[in-house]
């Protein structure tokens, strides 16, 4: 019987998922991925979890429970750091032990450590994985190489359109990509404004060449990889003249957003003065309270277009605050 | 150029004494209170921790009596830490203060920034002068943690409750008026003199409980709305896991001397929590493993509200405390932290010690 290896569908999963699915079929094992995210996996993940943790590591302690009586091994890697200079947030540094101190009764646990700051390569950290499934490093390192060539292919990122349409409007939401990408937890916030006949540009679309020259004239060197490409990614877009409105999505006691937002926002007020909505998630799943902060920011962008008369109101002008 | 920077705990007292030195002019905001915490939450941003608001809080209070340049310590990451000065300076700037933020980050992260900004502090004094600045500095720290050891001793066991503490605010309020460190130095021999003098009942034999969390949290006696000496005069002997002398000698000497002084607490934390995962979650484990180890009654873990390390921290600690069979009780702090709740809970957990601790003696 092959052995089964269970990825939890959660946090870095959306960025990496292809990496991993491609490195562990090639060394023979059934890799088994857990459910979207649905209403018992949040149930489950906010009873295990610590109360203070943010929405996105509660929902991956759901996923985890999905798994546990499923598979023979989890993959919870430590993704310490990723890019030289540079660490993801605590919590998932820490993700591994987390998992491990609140979900009982776990089958064993792929948790090596991969981080580039310190080693400077990857790929001794993912042979150390490997080694726990098979014990012929040739095959562990050809794995590797067959699982990197999939990243690359898929890291050609968007072609992102430049030119202003004068007919449809579109927005640019920022934000983590498992913030983005879990529907149920962003109650399909892009499909309800691509519904509404907006185009829709999302952080994961820019490249790091693209974020560069706005990120050099940050003052500080963001020391996350993930708050780097947010503010990048808002700091281009800003810049875009086509963008008609920014999203920040961001999910309560994110310790990365509570900087990187209020940065961004003020950059906003003095770079560009755009309609800006900042959207922040938490396990409470009405769906009111945001369909209609939407409905009122799509329409404010609207009008914008179609009712501003570039004469300011008193006392004001239109587009400031 | 007046100089400030933001409180914690003691250390604005060697701050202001290797300033001083120095001969540059130095305005210590006032001590914190509910002024500075209303301050700084209307001026933060709301998601962020509560250290964050202190310190805007004290930037603008010494705005006020005059200071024109802050000085802090930065760091890289994976604590927000690092990236405090950013925010806090745009915050600043846009209420109109005038003022510039000198952050020393670690040195091997810019060194020419690093050196620039050595140069603007420490101006042209000989390498003689700095190093007899830093030695007095030193001194000063040692001095405080050796007070502070002593106070943890007396407040147990002292016959009229609160004469230790007493003394302690006087020469608080001293320190303000004097300028230099040799004059703090009196200062402090002054103090030592009066502790000497407290009266103590030797019989008592207190319990004993380890503070372990975020290290901000556990030196400003204000955010921890007076932990230490609260429980002092509930008849506990504490311990601080971290103090100001340490963190010099973790964050300073390790930085630039490659001194690893922590290597017995991140092995003690090894079986649980393997990596470092900065704003000392993995110190907190491994504080907590060693109280244990040292026989100690029970840990208080101590955080602000959403610090991230801290609470992958508090996920490991109850297995910690399972395996050691050592009581802990888990105080988050943030702005809305009420003190009467806060004193409950204390009764209530010192109350279990103390009758599991006479229990455990009649058998």
């Amino acid at each position: 019987m092959t052995v089964r290896v269970g990825i939890p569908k959660g946090l870095l999963f959306y960025e990496y998922e292809s990496f991993w699915r491609v490195f562990f079929e090639s060394l023979g094992v059934e890799v088994i991925f857990s459910p979207d995210t649905n209403k018992d996996i949040m149930k489950n993940g906010l009873k295990l979890c610590e109360e203070e943790a943010c929405l996105p590591v509660k929902i991956f302690h759901g996923h985890v429970l999905e798994l546990a009586d499923k598979v023979d091994m989890l993959f919870i890697p430590r993704i310490r750091s990723l890019h030289y200079r540079e660490y993801y947030c605590p919590m998932i540094c820490g993700l591994p032990e987390m998992v491990k101190n609140s979900v009982s009764l776990l089958p064993s646990v792929i948790d090596d450590t991969i981080d580039y700051y310190k080693h400077r390569y990857y790929k001794g950290g993912v042979v150390r994985m490997g080694l726990k499934i098979s014990s012929d490093q040739s095959k562990i390192k050809k794995a590797y190489c067959k699982a990197c060539k999939g990243l690359q292919n898929k890291n050609d990122y968007q072609k992102i359109p430049t030119d202003k349409n004068e007919k449809s409007y579109t927005i640019a939401i920022i934000g983590h990509t498992y913030n983005l990408t879990d529907h149920y937890m962003n109650m399909n916030l892009i499909k309800k404004i691509k519904g509404e006949g907006f185009q829709v540009l999302t952080s994961c679309m820019v490249s790091c060449g693209k974020t560069q020259p706005y990120l050099s004239k940050v003052p500080k060197r963001i020391f996350w990889s993930c708050g780097r490409e947010i503010l990048g990614a808002g700091l281009y877009y800003m810049h875009q003249q086509n963008i008609d409105g920014i999203i920040y999505v961001s999910c309560f006691g994110c310790g990365v957003d509570s900087l990187i937002e209020p940065y961004l926002s003020q950059q906003l007020k003095k770079v560009r003065p755009i309609p800006y909505l900042v959207i922040s998630l938490d396990e409470h799943t009405g769906e009111a309270g945001l369909n209609t902060r939407l409905e009122a920011f799509l329409d404010m962008i609207r009008w914008r277009r179609s009712c501003a008369n570039h004469i300011s109101s008193y006392g004001g002008n239109l587009y400031s605050c | 150029m007046r100089i400030t920077f933001p409180h914690m705990g003691e250390t604005y007292i060697a701050a202001k004494g290797f300033l001083e030195d120095l001969g540059l002019e130095v305005v210590v905001p006032p001590p914190c209170d509910k002024e500075t915490l209303n301050i700084g939450t209307r001026y933060s941003p709301a998601e962020i921790c509560l250290p964050f608001k202190i310190n805007i809080g004290n930037y603008i209070q010494s705005i006020e009596n005059g200071a024109d340049t802050i000085l802090i310590t930065g760091s890289c990451g994976p604590c927000r830490f690092g990236l405090f000065w950013m925010a806090q300076q745009e915050i600043l700037n846009n209420l109109g203060y005038d003022v510039e933020i000198i952050a020393f980050d670690p040195p091997q992260e810019n060194v020419r920034d690093f050196l620039q900004k050595s140069k603007k502090i420490l101006g042209y004094h000989t390498p003689y002068q700095i190093a007899k600045a830093a030695k007095n500095t030193y001194r000063i720290v040692r001095e405080m943690e050796a007070i502070s050891n002593r106070l943890y001793k007396i407040r147990p066991r002292e016959i009229e409750v609160g004469s230790a503490d007493r003394y302690y605010k006087n020469f608080e309020s001293e320190i303000y008026h004097v300028r230099g460190s040799k004059a703090i130095l009196g200062l402090i021999d002054t103090l030592n003199n009066d502790l000497d003098h407290v009266d103590m009942d030797l019989s008592i034999k207190p319990i004993k409980i380890g503070i372990v969390g975020e290290i901000y949290t556990m030196i400003e006696p204000f955010i921890n709305l007076n932990l230490e000496r609260k429980l002092g005069q509930l008849g506990v002997e504490v311990h601080r896991s971290m103090t100001v002398g340490h963190w010099v000698e973790t964050t300073v000497m390790e930085k630039l001397f490659k001194m690893n002084k922590e290597k017995n607490i991140q092995e003690a934390a090894e079986p649980y929590l393997k990596t470092f995962i900065g704003g000392h979650g993995q110190e907190c484990i491994g504080h907590a493993v060693q109280y244990a180890e040292k026989l100690y009654d029970g840990v208080i873990h101590l955080y602000p509200f959403t610090c991230m390390p801290q609470i992958v921290a508090k996920s490991i600690l109850p297995t910690v405390i399972k395996d050691y069979d050592m009581p802990l009780l888990t105080l988050v702090v943030d702005e809305m932290t009420s003190e009467v709740n806060y004193q409950t809970r204390l009764e209530a957990f010192t109350d279990l010690l103390k009758m599991k601790d006479t229990k455990m003696r009649i058998g």
